[in-house]
């Protein structure tokens, strides 16, 4: 037993030598001396400064939340700033189960509850606009009420009508279909509306991207096929012609719109 | 869609073609064959060995072999626990992240030394990267490394005849890791670095987006160690999102890639079983119900996950798959993977005790999720993980012949050997310990008022967290509905013993079954010999795999993602 254990310490530190720091440190070696750019993140550059990294989603809103007009919009995102840290950005997904009133709203008769909280075959929070609202109380972060109790407050809208969650599915798909000008009943493609696993998907599909460039055309006062072309350039197809799903990457897209302007 | 299925074609292609290859090479490797690369690996073992005190020739008991795991593996376990709470204090850590508190570094210790790399931290401001390469990266080697070893002994005592010795754990594990594992993950590695995967030893990089906004884009040597997360079905992520992190997995060939990886030497070991049993025949046996459970389990998840939610559907969202739009249920799934390859990688991932995830699985629809905590109950055996998988299996196939010999008043035999009460006596200990464990827990956790406060969704889908948390870990699997928080006393404590079960208190039972059967001799088959060889015996196992599993959770299988499914009108 003694033997083993002297035998397993000197083992440990040799493995840890040679299998985590000899491997790794010789690994970033060749990542750093033949594929640089990669190894260390993709960075892409706007006048000088880096802005990102292509592989690396961001978002295009201002201070207040709203989408900018003039830049394409990424996919919902659950990354988060790291509290320990206070700077780093931590990759998250939502977690929420495909039946969760905070993902799909109140869905009468499978999710919906009454104002007690018990099951209830309609949603009694339902709107002109919206069918599956999720309210909301009144706390200043205005969180969503999923389980009802007797004499809970909820937030109006000076209609009458209840505050909805904005981040369920049925309402992004609203908001989407008012920032792109779409019909109150068009298909939104559900990569504009869910979040990713990652919370940095890069990418949005290019069904989404085709839906919202007229807005950016018109916002940057160019020609439709201006912006289509860029779309087409700035796609990524599948890997080998076979291997995942193509993918428009926003970030490049809209810094090769910047571009354009300042020409 | 078309090329989504050539892309799954693509993956059984390549597990075809490096399934004998890998194996044949690892069964020169086991047996101390000539094996290709001598003159380059042989130097560096002989180091090694002389270093570190080894006589690689010095043959080892059963007894001797187990103590030697549990004796590096405590070892490594300290190691390990005392990098984390001391992590400020150490080099390269270039964000300055603090120490890790105790609960934590202890499940995390436990978690990477049982190969389960269950994960209650977020890697991008927790781990510093002293921590992840000469911490988790070391154990993402040996504990795979050891696995295998394990399954070499196995291999061994049915093989040999009248002996007392399975080789000696130190040689095996040291040539495993020079000559299987580093020279893959290597050439992995570099083709992911190629393709965006990060390698680097910043900090966090600072920019600030085109809208204005700040962001911190975390550095870190990601490539090594995502390579032999996957090859070594460890599973711990560099980051937060695991493989779904676009710097973990960059591109569509990065995600076939780490597929391919997590399948390759659980199913090569199978191979390898018919090499070292001199009867290929028995190797298409194992894995014939090895790979015939993957694929129904991998079958089953991606049309889930394709045909998406269908409650979304009436908000006028469209989820239908065309040339410009994934569709699918993509929440929580990343575009470039799309929900049919992401189900194939989480439904693999599951398959083997690897849990590295592309996807959020707590997202999934209700029975692709079902089918994916499915394959971790089946006990981690289609492939399973790397020599777990194995033993996994022929523990299963021991008990297919006893009750084969049942059926026909024989005394079961397996390759020759007879298995008699006593090895039966310890299959079943190893059947039962992990079950045990899973319901015991799960059932204390969902009466329990503080344990209750971990679900994050409620209802049947919140059952179905709990579950999964306990199988993931007594499974040594890692992968999570990660909507539960595990980061409290009661969850790091009991998922910290759940993995210590799933991992020592079935390897002990294996070897002592491999002493047991190597002092056999070996006995002419007759005609009462049940032939193992066989495309019956192949379904007769996975048959038995799927009842055995079937009976033990079918009641909390019901009440969790079945009773979503119906409830949840999907």
């Amino acid at each position: 037993m003694r033997r083993q254990l002297l035998t397993s310490v000197a083992m440990v530190i040799v493995l840890t030598l040679v299998c985590g720091l000899g491997y790794s440190l010789v690994m970033t070696g060749i990542g750093e001396l033949a594929f640089g750019h990669q190894a260390n993140g993709s960075v892409v550059t706007k006048g000088g400064k880096d802005v990102g990294s292509s592989l690396f989603g961001q978002s295009f809103t201002d201070s207040k939340g709203n989408p900018i007009p003039k830049y394409f919009q990424s996919r919902p995102s659950e990354a988060v700033t790291s509290s320990a840290t206070d700077n780093i950005t931590v990759s998250e997904a939502s977690n929420l189960g495909p039946s969760n009133p905070l993902l799909i709203g109140f869905i009468p008769g499978v999710n919906s509850v009454g104002l007690d909280g018990s099951p209830s075959k309609t949603n009694p929070f339902a709107t002109p606009a919206d069918p599956f609202c999720v309210p909301v109380d009144t706390t200043s972060t205005a969180a969503p009420v999923t389980s009802p109790t007797p004499g809970q407050k909820y937030a109006k809208n000076s209609d009458g009508t209840y505050v909805c969650d904005p981040n369920t599915v049925p309402e992004r798909a609203i908001a989407y279909r008012q920032e792109f000008g779409l019909a109150s009943d068009a298909q939104v493609p559900v990569d504009a509306v869910t979040a990713s696993g990652s919370g940095l998907d890069p990418d949005i599909s290019i069904a989404n991207a085709d839906i919202q460039a007229p807005t950016v055309a018109k916002a940057r006062g160019l020609s439709l096929a201006t912006v289509m072309g860029l779309i087409t350039s700035n796609t990524t197809g599948r890997s080998l012609g076979v291997l995942g799903d193509p993918g428009v990457n926003v970030l490049t897209l809209n810094i090769a719109l910047d571009n354009l302007a300042q020409k | 869609m078309s090329q989504n299925v050539i892309a799954v074609i693509v993956l059984i292609v390549l597990l075809c073609i490096s399934t004998p290859l890998l194996g044949s090479y690892m069964a020169k490797v086991f047996q101390n064959k000539k094996a290709p690369g001598d003159r380059f690996f042989l130097p560096i073992e002989r180091l090694i060995y002389r270093v570190t005190g080894v006589d690689p020739e010095g043959e080892q008991r059963w007894t001797t072999y187990a103590i030697s795991v549990l004796a590096f593996s405590f070892v490594s376990v300290v190691v390990l626990y005392g990098m984390q709470r001391l992590q400020a204090h150490l080099p390269f850590n270039p964000d300055h992240l603090a120490n890790l508190p105790a609960p934590l570094s202890f499940n995390t210790a436990v978690s990477f030394l049982t190969n389960t790399n269950w994960q209650n931290y977020a890697g991008e401001d927790t781990m510093a990267q002293f921590t992840q390469m000469a911490g988790l990266v070391v154990q993402n080697f040996v504990s795979a490394a050891a696995g295998i070893a394990v399954a070499v002994a196995l291999m061994r005592g049915l093989t040999r005849k009248r002996s007392n010795t399975l080789g000696n754990f130190w040689a095996d594990l040291t040539r495993i890791v020079i000559r299987v594992l580093i020279p893959i993950a290597a050439i992995a590695a570099i083709i992911l670095i190629a393709q965006g995967a990060e390698q680097n030893l910043h900090a966090t990089h600072m920019i600030t987006t085109v809208a204005g906004q700040s962001q911190g884009i975390p550095g870190g040597p990601v490539g090594s160690q995502e390579t032999i997360k996957q090859l070594g079905t460890n599973g711990g992520g560099f980051f937060n999102a695991n493989a779904g992190h676009p710097f973990e997995s960059p591109t569509g060939l990065t995600n076939m890639l780490l597929n391919w990886l997590l399948l390759s030497i659980p199913f090569a070991l199978g191979w390898t079983f018919g090499k070292m049993a001199k009867d290929r025949k028995q190797g298409y046996a194992v894995l014939g119900a090895m790979g015939g459970l993957f694929l129904i389990g991998a079958l089953l998840v991606m049309p889930f996950e394709a045909n998406g939610n269908i409650h979304i559907t009436q908000a006028h969202v469209s989820q239908a798959i065309t040339a410009t739009s994934p569709g699918g249920n993509m929440e929580g799934k990343e575009i470039r993977n799309g929900p049919i390859l992401s189900a194939l990688f989480n439904s693999s991932s599951t398959s083997t005790s690897t849990g590295s995830i592309n996807s959020a699985n707590d997202s999934y629809t209700p029975l692709g999720g079902g089918v994916i905590l499915f394959n971790m109950m089946l006990g981690e055996i289609s492939p399973g993980g790397t020599g777990s998988g194995l033993y996994g299996m022929l523990i299963m196939a021991m008990l297919a012949v006893f009750i084969a010999g049942l059926m026909v008043g024989r005394t079961p035999e397996y390759l020759g050997k007879k298995i008699q009460a006593k090895e039966m006596k310890l299959v079943v200990l190893y059947l039962l310990m992990v079950p045990f464990v899973i319901l015991t827990f799960t059932a204390i956790s969902v009466v329990m008022h503080s344990s209750l406060a971990s679900i994050y969704n409620p209802g049947p889908h919140g059952l179905s967290e709990v579950t999964y948390a306990f199988t993931s870990a007594s499974n040594n699997n890692g992968s999570a509905f990660a909507g539960l928080n595990g980061n409290t006393d009661w969850y790091n404590t009991t998922l910290g013993i759940c993995m210590l079960v799933g991992r020592f208190a079935l390897m002990v039972p294996v070897l002592a079954i491999a002493g047991s059967l190597a002092r056999k001799q070996r006995v002419p088959a007759s005609s009462g010999t049940f032939p193992t060889g066989t495309p019956i015996f192949a379904l007769m196992l996975a048959g038995i795999a799927v009842i055995v599993v079937g009976l033990t959770y079918f009641p909390v299988l019901a009440l969790g993602p079945i009773v979503e499914h119906l409830v949840g009108k999907f």
